[in-house]
């Protein structure tokens, strides 16, 4: 095994030697100089931060790990690197990009396959729910996703399951008591409109409108609105496929419908961060990179929407992000609308039924959110428990007190608190 | 670490060039040493510390044999030294494959220990095996400098993924290093961006390609799919291996170490023998030094020869992974070798080249189902499909992933013939006097194209650490 490349006049390497050199160390000492972010917009996260050196986390190999997202996550000029790389993957002719396929015209998430432990679950949570609320009359609108409803567009051949059967097998499997509000015959005719962005996951507001179409009668809304009030907010949307994918040649418009009825007048109140407005559109989040958060500031555990229409029902909507710019269509008909995200919800939800005097519920999902989805099950399984705790804990103290006698029941009432 | 981070790349690389060139001749090795086992702990920081055990056990037992007169106590000391050796390589490497079969059909039930493979372990181990029996045979002086025996085992270029290299192919340059010149570190950084690219580009890329085919469920995936796939796998694996290895010789390079070629275009073998004598040439290089020449070779009979094969082919299948599919497959190629050596032999050199080639590779790549299959059971449900039109043919997944792969394919199959690469540097040659310009043009802008994908993917798994 010696020396085999003497022969080959050495010289060309030195200008190869010469520029790799250059490049490791001007790239190494460029990224220590350029200053840390803290999030990028283009990724929609916290960006790693340079972590602290210690033994212990060395040892367990934390440290090791954070370093080298560290040294990715603050590579200069990261985005511009991305995009290079997504324009070398479309030379080669790839079509789908991280889980984004470049359709005609648009970008689609790829439909997702259930995780079927997840989703039996989740179906066992919905019907032993439904049951548990006899009062309730319950919806469901499960929203199907671009790649379902506009298949054409995509690739030529992709591999992309057929999400019909998945919703079938979903709507098949709920309580009869829940009313189904299947959109796919609606979005289908409508196909050629843009019920989705194009760069982005979500639904439109166009969407949204047929969506409510569909949904009022279901719902038992009367005297719905028959004109909207349509604004564009917004001509220059990238949304989040667009940063997964990396390819930027599209853009979206946003648009709201306002109903034109005579009053829709509302306070929202984020419970989170305790703050209360008048409006469901945050007109400054159409200053940051994810602009759909100009419908309700992005994802909240819980809203509550209380508008003028005192005689009118309590709605419940248990929901995912598609439910933010659907709100817009619903503040007219109810006296208050009750708006939990399971993600991020950690009450009681029994609690919060009964409080608010609850009359509907309605489940709002995309599918590919849904049938990925736990928090949804954790979220109902939980409902009650805290009341049965409570009491059960009542009942113990009470047999308690009465095998004990009089004696210690100031001690017993301390514990129970 | 892997070589194909921009930790690496951007931080650990230049810190270690600088610190080596910056120290006089002498405390190179140190630095050598004090670096790779940064290097080492980085991923393994608790495995570390019984890499070292296996540095100072064998640096000791080394100098023991080097010391004694040849004797029966001599002998027995090798004896124990090389199944000490063989026993931490099983312990950690093997006893769950072990207790798991054991289990199964015992009726006690052992507990499995579960632990984690310590990154290189096969590696280093076969290379202080190396050492050992050619101290033992006396082919090579027992080094007395811990500093240079440990940075023998633990040299960060080939620690993990080989090239393996023996002691004898590095003892020269340990014991009297070279000034590294300026041309020659630029072969190694041209070795080394081919190796990154290698890796980056096409593994990387195939490899995505390969996981989709093999995730389809079996009845969803065509005959034509499936024959796609195990090409993809082919692919992935050579570029991924080749490209560490190549990444491997230009680093030694870069630091004054010459190790050996690992892989010589194994896809335009014209046999199996030929394949074996293209692919991870250091590891068969072993096994036919340290197994297969000690056990007599071919010189004890036709026999005892077939046993010699059979078991050297077990080994290497062993070697490859804890799992029943890698025996297979290692005794799968003994089966070839066999046949090949005392059946067909004479016959396929007569056959025109194309046959001989042709049959070659789909032999290969019935190899390839059985290494990448999680079970022999697996890998025959796979094989039924490749070979037997009982379902759908051609099917629009195949001419999807066919479509929106063909170039990455088209350049994959160029990249395994030493042609393309003469290409580039003919090609290069038009530019008259700047043709040393444009072919660093050229790896530079390979360089910059690996930058974007890793920049870009979260996807960079390296198959060759399960081994």
């Amino acid at each position: 095994m010696a020396v085999t490349k003497k022969r080959k006049k050495k010289t060309p390497y030195r200008i190869l030697a010469a520029t790799f050199l250059a490049t490791i160390f001007f790239g190494g000492a460029l990224n220590l100089i350029v200053p840390d972010r803290t999030y990028s917009q283009e990724e929609n996260r916290n960006l790693q931060k340079l972590p602290e050196f210690s033994m212990e986390s060395f040892s367990s190999g934390r440290f090791s790990q954070e370093f080298e997202s560290y040294v990715n996550d603050q590579f200069v000029g990261r985005d511009t690197w991305m995009s290079i790389k997504s324009r070398l993957d479309r030379i080669c002719g790839k079509t789908l990009f991280s889980d984004v396929y470049l359709g005609d015209g648009a970008l689609f998430e790829e439909i997702k396959t259930p995780n079927e432990k997840a989703l039996s679950k989740t179906i066992t949570s919905i019907n032993d729910f439904c049951t548990e609320h006899a009062d309730i009359t319950f919806s469901m609108m499960l929203v199907p996703n671009a790649a379902c409803i506009q298949s054409d567009r995509l690739p030529k051949n992709a591999p992309v399951r057929d999400q019909n059967e998945d919703i079938d097998y979903f709507y098949q499997e709920i309580n009869n008591r829940i009313q189904k509000i299947d959109l796919r015959k609606t979005f289908t005719e409508h196909a050629e409109e843009e019920l989705y962005y194009k760069t982005d996951h979500h639904w439109t507001s166009l969407g949204a409108y047929y969506a409510f179409l569909q949904a009022k009668d279901t719902l038992g809304i009367e005297n719905a609105a028959s004109e909207y009030d349509i604004y564009t907010v917004s001509t220059n949307f990238e949304g989040t496929l667009a940063s997964r994918s990396g390819i930027h040649q599209f853009e979206d418009d946003i648009q709201i419908y306002l109903p034109k009825v005579e009053t829709n007048d509302y306070v929202v109140e984020y419970v989170d961060t305790m703050t209360k407005e008048a409006t469901l559109f945050q007109e400054e989040k159409l200053n940051q990179k994810d602009q759909y958060q100009v419908f309700l500031g992005g994802n909240h555990g819980q809203i509550s929407i209380t508008t003028t229409q005192t005689s009118s029902d309590v709605l419940m909507i248990l929901k995912d992000s598609y439910a933010n710019s659907f709100l817009p269509f619903l503040t007219p008909y109810y006296s208050e609308i009750v708006v939990v995200d399971p993600r991020y919800y950690t009450g009681d939800l029994d609690t919060l039924i009964e409080s608010k005097g609850v009359d509907d519920i309605l489940f709002l999902y995309n599918a590919n959110t849904l049938f990925e989805d736990q928090s949804l099950a954790g979220v109902l399984d939980y409902a009650g428990t805290t009341e049965e705790m409570a009491k059960k804990q009542q009942q113990e103290a009470e047999a308690q007190n009465a095998a004990d006698g009089e004696s210690d029941t100031d001690a017993q009432a301390e514990e129970e608190t | 670490m892997l070589f194909s981070s921009l930790n690496f790349l951007f931080v650990f690389l230049p810190l270690t060039l600088l610190l080596f060139f910056l120290v006089p001749g002498k405390i190179k090795q140190l630095v050598l040493l004090f670096t790779s086992l940064i290097f080492y702990a980085w991923g393994e920081p608790i495995y570390v510390l019984l890499m070292i055990f296996s540095i100072l056990f064998n640096y000791i037992a080394g100098l023991d044999l080097s010391a004694m007169a040849p004797c029966r106590a001599r002998k027995i000391k090798f004896i124990v030294v090389v199944v000490v050796n063989f026993l931490i390589l099983g312990f950690f490497k093997y006893a769950g494959f072990f207790v798991e079969n054991l289990n199964a059909i015992l009726p006690v039930e052992i507990p499995n220990p579960n632990l984690s493979l310590p990154v290189g372990i096969s590696f280093y181990t076969f290379q202080t095996l190396s050492y050992i029996i050619d101290v033992y045979w006396g082919n090579v002086r027992a080094q007395k400098n811990i500093i240079s025996f440990a940075a023998y085992v633990t040299m960060f270029p080939q620690l993990i993924a080989g090239p393996i290299v023996r002691y004898s192919d590095l003892q020269e340059e340990l014991d009297h290093p070279r000034k590294v010149s300026f041309p020659a570190f630029g072969e190694g950084v041209a070795w080394f961006l081919t190796g990154l690219g290698k890796k980056v580009l096409l593994a990387n890329n195939i490899g995505q390609t390969f996981e989709a085919i093999y995730a389809l469920p079996q009845d969803e995936r065509s005959m034509m799919a499936a024959w796609l796939g195990a090409i993809c796998y082919a692919f992935q694996i050579y570029f991924d291996f080749s490209g560490y290895s190549d990444m491997a010789i230009g680093l030694g390079k870069m630091m004054g170490f010459t190790f050996p070629k690992n892989f010589n275009y194994p896809y335009t073998a014209k046999s199996i023998t030929d394949f074996w004598r293209r692919w991870h040439i250091s590891l068969s290089t072993w096994f036919r030094e340290y197994v297969y020449i000690p056990l007599g070779g071919n010189r004890n009979g036709t026999l005892k020869h077939l046993r010699n094969i059979l078991l050297v082919w077990l080994l290497t299948g062993f070697w490859h992974g804890a799992a029943w599919n890698f025996i297979f497959w290692g005794l799968y190629y003994g089966l070839l070798l066999m046949i090949e050596k005392y059946v067909t032999g004479k016959v396929l050199v007569k056959l025109p080249a194309v046959f001989q080639h042709l049959i070659t590779l789909i032999l290969v790549l019935v190899g390839w189902v059985f290494f990448f299959s999680e079970s022999v059971g697996v890998a025959f449900t796979y094989l039924k499909t490749m070979f037997l039109p009982t379902g759908t043919i051609i099917g629009s997944t195949f001419v999807y992933y066919l479509t929106s792969n063909w170039l990455p394919l088209l350049i994959m199959v160029l990249c395994s013939c030493p042609a393309f690469y003469n290409v580039f540097f003919n090609l290069s040659k038009c530019f008259g006097k700047k043709a040393h310009v444009a072919r660093a043009v050229g790896y530079l802008l390979v360089f910059a194209a690996s930058i974007a994908y890793l920049v870009g993917a979260s996807y960079n798994p390296f198959l060759y650490f399960r081994f």
